[in-house]
């Protein structure tokens, strides 16, 4: 909590369907623990963790939502809040990809129109099971314009990777902002100034530079 | 005939009355509580014709729909009957004249599988003629069948939730709804998976609950005296699990009815009851939705109104002590909590859940040990059953949920939320914040501030003569529950926000808790010819001076057993309704108790 320790604390919402492995990944990714048992979760659940962003503390404030359909008004109320979603599928199941765009849209009405998104499929260690091919979670990703990964909480698949881009695109939305908020404050500029800008931010801080581990 | 009739049904409510009354005591003349075959017909019929609809009228030409499904399931069911061959034929016709009639009749149409000749098996059994098994198949239908089950199964799983977290979460996971296991237990009330005899019985103490919902807390009881066999089938399939649930009401013998029954009791005397006032309506009556329909079914947990809670903190603890007793939890942000709280709320920081979770771990144990000993000092501060406090809205109170999720994730029974939160307790007290609530500030508080001139209109204009009765009755109670434990409170809260204090609470909790219960005396409240007894002096304002003998009756009675009396009249009263309004509706039962 000590603001000479973080820099920054993001919040991180994480949803998907009932048994894509949210709890799953949040535990993977917070606690580096795994556990094969399905536990359905009540309600929402919380879990943080500091991380080095490029040798930033930053703390990631992550909320593990219930899928099931009678939780949905209680979860609700927390997208409004999220700096960033993770959204995930389960690659071993259809359904659970079909509903994304439903979970799409509802993260349209509910959640800022600046919170950040990436997709992740999960269970991609499952060969023999899978029913959903990368890249159909590719394509989907490209549409809606999100940083796509297939992970696997059971083998520790790309779990940090895509944390780590979760809070890389929120560092860049942030800087965003304050830059045109200064811009505003500053000159009262209009659009173009901050279109402008936008390019140039992200050329800066593009997700090419290389990132150290965070371990 | 007529006459005849009458006479007899006179008998039986006077037979019935002094059934009701054997099973209530327990010490009664007669033992038994079941109805010995020869009444039963009617007894049942005093139970089940609430609704006096003139006979219907029955000619033998059927033309609906759906007839030919009706005649084939009746040919069914009649053949597992068992009648003799030259029996079945005219067996077959009365059954499919009883269930067209009354499609006919309530223009609900027959669906296969929707548990009406189920229904109907003990009650032929009962050998009336057709127009009497109809009409009781009609009270039946009416009284004790839901009408819409949604709600009824969102309601079910809460319940299961609130006693057994933990079988809960199991069937949860498994994705296995109340709907797939319980659908037949309730839509026959039991009469499918029991054997004729259990059913018939069932029915028989059942009947004399006079509690549609009563049906759920023998579900309850039947489930979870299951869950050792049930856990153990963790790594069973979703059908093999779902299959040993709806098996097991087709074990229970004659002889466990009987304690099926005290076990349900004492289930539904430690449930909190508030849901019955939103959902009887919607469930056993019309179809038609309401607002705020959703809520149940999306309820992280059991909801407990504000007039619930209300009445319950201000019980005495002598009649508290066999009831469920609340322990307020108020999760609001600490400034909130500062500016107006329940005098008997403890005050547990949701933000501290961010600060780390061994922060907020030892908050919630400094907690949790001081309910217990509240619990061991018997202040009316302590109780078994959490009730959580928040704002009020869905997006103020996201750590409000979230620690009422973390209890729920620890497999802690017990755990209610207040429907509407500090608001709507807000809106109850009305005029009278300032005295029952502690520390109340109008400066800071929110609800204060955010209706503003607003509200201050309201209570004078529109509710100016329906709270002035309240008033004086809710003064009193402030000022003796105010002094009482604000103390304990705030060492706790003390506590709380600093972790470190250690064993402070224990210091602390147990003197002031000791002089709650002075204040709180209460001895006589169960004695019918005290005139006002102490608690209830606090309590009667001067409208109610002159019924106090009844009230203490009244009201201990129907704490006692929330099951027996919490019947339609009282589920009447809205959350916003006058004290002595609802105390008019005890008066009410009295008569009907008092004869007996």
């Amino acid at each position: 909590m000590a603001p000479a320790e973080c820099e920054a604390t993001y919040k991180v919402l994480v949803l998907g369907d009932s048994n894509v492995g949210k709890t799953c990944i949040v535990h993977r990714y917070c606690d580096q623990t795994y556990y094969d048992t399905y536990i359905s979760t009540i309600g929402i659940d919380f879990k943080q963790k500091i991380i080095s962003l490029d040798g930033t503390p930053i703390k990631m404030q992550i909320w593990d939502t219930a899928g099931q359909e009678r939780f949905r008004t209680l979860t609700t109320a927390y997208y409004r809040g999220a700096m960033g979603i993770l959204l995930m599928y389960d690659v071993t199941n259809q359904e659970s990809f079909n509903n994304l765009t439903y979970w799409l849209k509802n993260i349209e009405e509910n959640a800022s129109p600046d919170v950040i998104k990436v997709l992740a499929g999960n269970k991609c260690d499952a060969v023999s099971q899978r029913m959903v091919e990368q890249d159909m979670g590719q394509k989907l990703a490209e549409n809606y314009d999100i940083p796509f990964y297939e992970v696997s909480c059971k083998q520790n698949i790309n779990i940090d990777k895509i944390f780590l881009t979760l809070a890389r695109h929120i560092r860049e939305q942030r800087s965003y902002q304050q830059l045109t908020e200064r811009e505003h404050y500053d000159s009262g500029q209009n659009g173009n100034i901050t279109l402008d800008l936008k390019s140039r931010i992200l050329e800066h801080t593009s997700l090419k530079e290389p990132w150290k581990c965070t371990c | 005939m007529a006459d005849n009739c009458n006479d007899q049904s006179w008998i039986a409510e006077l037979e019935s009355a002094l059934k009701e009354d054997g099973s209530v005591d327990i010490d009664g003349v007669n033992e038994d509580p079941f109805i010995p075959d020869a009444l039963r017909p009617e007894i049942w019929k005093s139970c089940l014709f609430f609704n006096h609809h003139k006979p219907p009228y029955f000619d033998e030409i059927f033309d609906l729909p759906e007839q030919k499904i009706i005649r084939e399931d009746c040919q069914n069911f009649v053949d597992k009957l068992g009648n003799a061959e030259e029996e079945k034929l005219c067996v077959i016709s009365d059954v499919e004249c009883l269930v067209s009639t009354y499609c006919r009749n309530t223009g609900i149409s027959y669906t296969r599988g929707n548990g009406w000749l189920d229904l109907l098996a003990p009650l032929l059994a009962l050998g009336l003629h057709t127009e009497d098994t109809y009409s009781l198949f009609e009270g039946l239908r009416s009284r004790y069948v839901p009408r819409s089950y949604g709600e009824l199964w969102a309601l079910f799983r809460l319940l299961l939730l609130y006693h057994d977290p933990n079988l809960c979460s199991f069937l949860d996971t498994k994705k296995i709804s109340p709907e797939s296991y319980a659908a037949p237990w309730f839509q026959t009330l039991f009469a499918a998976p029991c054997s004729l005899p259990v059913v018939t019985k069932i029915w028989d103490l059942y009947f004399q609950q006079a509690d549609p919902f009563f049906m759920l807390f023998l579900g309850l009881v039947i489930i979870i005296n299951a869950k050792d066999h049930l856990l153990s089938l963790k790594d069973s399939s979703k059908e093999a699990v779902c299959e040993a649930v709806s098996s097991i009401p087709s074990g229970l013998q004659e002889s466990d009815i009987e304690d099926l029954f005290a076990l349900a009791q004492e289930y539904a005397s430690r449930t909190p009851g508030s849901f019955r006032q939103d959902l009887e309506r919607r469930v056993f009556e019309d179809d038609e939705v309401a607002e705020g329909a959703e809520k149940i079914s999306q309820a992280l947990c059991l909801p407990v109104s504000v007039s619930e809670l209300v009445e319950n903190i201000h019980l005495p603890p002598a009649i508290g002590e066999e009831l469920l007793r609340f322990f307020l939890v108020d999760c609001r942000p600490a400034d909130q909590y500062n500016a107006g709280h329940l005098p008997t709320a403890f005050h547990l920081d949701p933000t501290l859940m961010l600060q780390g979770t061994s922060v907020y771990k030892m908050a919630v144990q400094g907690l949790l040990s001081a309910q217990q000993q509240a619990l061991d000092a018997g202040s009316s501060a302590g109780g078994e059953h959490l009730c959580f406090i928040g704002c009020g809205a869905l997006h103020e109170d996201q750590y409000t949920h979230m620690v009422v999720a973390g209890f729920l994730r620890d497999y802690r029974p017990y755990v209610s939320i207040l429907s509407g939160g500090y608001h709507a307790l807000h809106n109850y007290f009305g005029d009278n914040v300032e005295e029952t609530m502690s520390d109340h500030n109008q400066e800071s508080c929110r609800v204060c501030l955010e209706s503003g001139s607003q509200a201050g209109n309201q209570n004078v204009g529109t509710n100016g003569s329906s709270t002035s009765p309240s008033k004086d009755l809710f003064g009193k109670i402030g000022a003796v529950v105010k002094s009482k434990s604000a103390e304990v409170k705030d060492k706790l809260l003390e506590y709380i926000v600093n972790p470190t204090g250690g064993n402070v609470s224990e210091r602390h909790v147990s003197p002031n808790d000791r002089r709650g219960k002075r204040y709180r005396g209460g001895s006589a409240v169960f004695t019918i010819d005290d005139s006002p007894t102490v608690p209830y002096a606090y309590m009667g304002g001067d409208e109610e001076e002159e019924d106090s003998q009844y009230e203490t009756v009244s009201v201990s009675a129907w704490k006692t057993r929330p099951d027996l009396i919490a019947s339609f009249e009282c589920q009447e009263v809205k959350m916003n309704g006058q004290t002595y309004e609802r105390r008019r509706l005890f008066k009410k039962f009295l008569p009907f108790k008092g004869k007996s």
